[in-house]
């Protein structure tokens, strides 16, 4: 394995007079080219934790070894810095010209005009802003105003580019246009990416590595699959989209089969679900059932040849139309969503207040620590 | 009218001078202020905040009285004399131009700030951006500076002692001719005075309108 050309060892930060809120990173290592997507619900330290790791905040403790040399005192701190690029949140831009905001960093370590020109000028064309590059940059729009902040950082050919929500304000169409963009030049560039964001959508583009961050603590990270189908606890689970998420007890394991009994208030119907394939690993877990692997069903039928299967009754409570699917809620002690396609949602004639019988697979169900 | 040249050259001289010391103060005291955190740093702005209300007659009593034949510098002989006339302009000048740099530092995004640091910029590069930055308030800094200035009187007749043909200034010279019933030696000197303001103002907002687009 290369060696890594960041390692943080226990990295915490608080701030001043405040109890609620404190980052704690023990361990982090970012490989070159490396692309690290930080995910977490608003508030989790994830803007705390970039500009502590990117020393923008002096961390109340901590070490940061930045290509196999500690970082530490103020001339590191420079030489780290100018090694590295960060894209803030928001749009900050000099009052100058568009050429001038992406060349200010070359200007800084000491490049004279011409060559800065003949850059400037490359890495506007690459982002598509060549036509602005005599503009004032604060008259650019928000699109316009990212691909400059993206340009200035990346001119700087950084090992590592820090990006805090980079496409966080952005209309659909710009935002997709901007990562397409964004990809060739980054993969191309070899820098190493750490960057955050609450769109999940725009990490399973950019990202080969997932980090969920929780309350200041990064509680789960892996590839796109270990996280987002694996969740580790049930924060993770909510934050990433799991519906269904219910209260349970381990009450048999048998042959691969575990029996979990519900603690909240299911009706008759379905005190206990099984579950086929998972080894809890505690007694108290919670139970995850994604809303398309329940299978509404009107015919009785159908559920006699699907005996492995778990059998619910409940009643619509609400049918919510979305494009292509539907979200029904189900009331079956507890409520349920389950993802139906609008096809269905017809030919079922589901609608308030009609019963139905519900089937979930128990190699669907995921079993979460509590 | 040689007489009147020799006016508006001591006026030009000693608020151009006093205007040069307090903006080579005033503007690197202002940023260093504004970028800073320090205990009490709120206070402080207050206080020269205060200081852009200072009353120049009370400013040219303090500086009479320092440097009065029997006060703590009057060994230098500085009374009625040009130099006494630039100081009390210059700490007439100097709180308006800090606390409009102060002002127009603080007005700048801390994201832009952390950003320069970020891009890699030494402390004095810091410096230099965010001058850049707050240029245009920086400007306005340097006019109200000078408006204090060219237009006071207290002060200059306090310590200049209204010398004729040495410390005698435009705004000196329209009270003394005025007071003598020269009314219309008093009308010209206000209409150079008015006339010189503009000029001077005119220059610097054009070169402040210039960084607007």
């Amino acid at each position: 394995m290369t060696s890594s050309v960041l390692s943080v060892r226990d990295l915490s930060f608080a701030y001043n007079g405040s109890d609620n809120f404190s980052l704690s990173i023990p361990n982090f290592d970012l490989y070159p080219g490396e692309k690290v997507a930080i995910i977490g619900p608003n508030g989790a330290g994830k803007t705390t934790f970039l500009q502590a790791i990117s020393l923008l905040l002096k961390p109340t403790t901590g070490t940061i070894i930045f290509d196999t040399k500690e970082i530490r005192n103020q001339e590191d701190t420079l030489g780290y810095h100018r090694s590295t690029a960060f894209i803030p949140q928001k749009p900050v831009l000099y009052n100058r010209s568009v050429k001038e905001n992406v060349g200010i960093g070359l200007k800084i370590r000491g490049m004279k005009n011409p060559e800065t020109e003949e850059r400037v000028f490359d890495m506007l064309k690459k982002f598509g802003i060549g036509h602005l590059a005599n503009r004032n940059a604060l008259s650019v729009s928000g699109g316009e105003a990212r691909r400059i902040m993206l340009a200035r950082g990346l001119i700087l050919n950084p090992r590592i580019i820090w990006m805090d929500e980079p496409f966080g304000d952005l209309d659909e169409t710009v935002r997709r246009e901007l990562i397409e963009d964004l990809i060739p030049i980054l993969s191309q560039s070899g820098c190493a990416t750490v960057f955050v964001t609450h769109n999940q959508d725009e990490t399973y583009q950019l990202a080969d590595k997932f980090m969920v961050m929780v309350k200041g603590e990064i509680v789960q990270s892996g590839n796109g699959h270990e996280v987002f189908a694996n969740p580790v606890s049930q924060e993770v689970a909510e934050f990433i989209g799991i519906k269904n998420i219910i209260p349970g007890r381990v009450v048999k394991t048998e042959n691969d089969i575990v029996s979990v009994a519900l603690t909240s208030g299911i009706n008759q119907s379905a005190k206990i679900l099984l579950v086929a394939g998972q080894k809890p690993h505690a007694e108290n877990v919670v139970v995850c059932i994604p809303p398309e692997s329940i299978v509404i069903v009107s015919d009785e039928k159908e559920s006699i040849h699907l005996s492995s299967r778990n059998a619910l009754e409940g009643t619509i409570e609400r049918v919510i139309p979305g494009r292509y699917f539907a979200w029904v809620e189900i009331d079956c002690g507890v409520s349920l969503t389950v993802s139906v396609t609008n096809e269905s949602v017809k030919e079922l004639g589901l609608s308030r207040g009609k019963p139905v019988r519900l089937l979930i697979k128990s190699t669907a169900i995921k079993l979460l620590e509590k | 009218m040689s007489d009147l040249f020799t006016i508006i050259k001591a006026s030009l001289q000693v608020s151009g001078i006093s205007l040069l010391i307090a903006g080579l103060i005033g503007i690197p005291a202002g940023i260093i202020i504004g970028l800073s955190s320090f205990r009490g740093k709120k206070w402080f702005i207050a206080l020269v905040n205060t200081g852009m209300g200072l009353p120049p007659v009370l400013v040219g009593l303090v500086v009479a009285l320092l440097l009065w034949r029997s006060g703590p510098f009057g060994f230098m002989g500085l009374l009625y004399s040009k130099t006494a006339m630039v100081i009390a302009q210059t700490i007439i000048a100097l709180p308006l131009i800090t606390a409009f740099t102060i002002a127009g530092i603080q007005r700048i995004e801390p994201e832009l700030i952390r950003q320069t640091i970020a891009l890699g910029a030494t402390k004095l590069q810091l410096f230099r951006i965010v001058f850049q930055e707050a240029r245009l308030t920086i400007l306005v800094a340097v006019m109200a500076g000078f408006g204090s200035i060219i237009s006071e009187v207290g002060a200059v007749m306090m310590v200049g002692g209204n010398i004729k043909g040495d410390t005698v200034v435009l705004t000196t010279g329209i009270m003394q001719e005025t007071r003598m019933g020269n009314f219309e030696n008093a009308l010209w000197m206000g209409a150079v005075l008015l006339a010189l303001s503009f000029a001077i103002n005119l220059s610097l907002t054009l070169i402040q309108q210039k960084g607007i687009k």
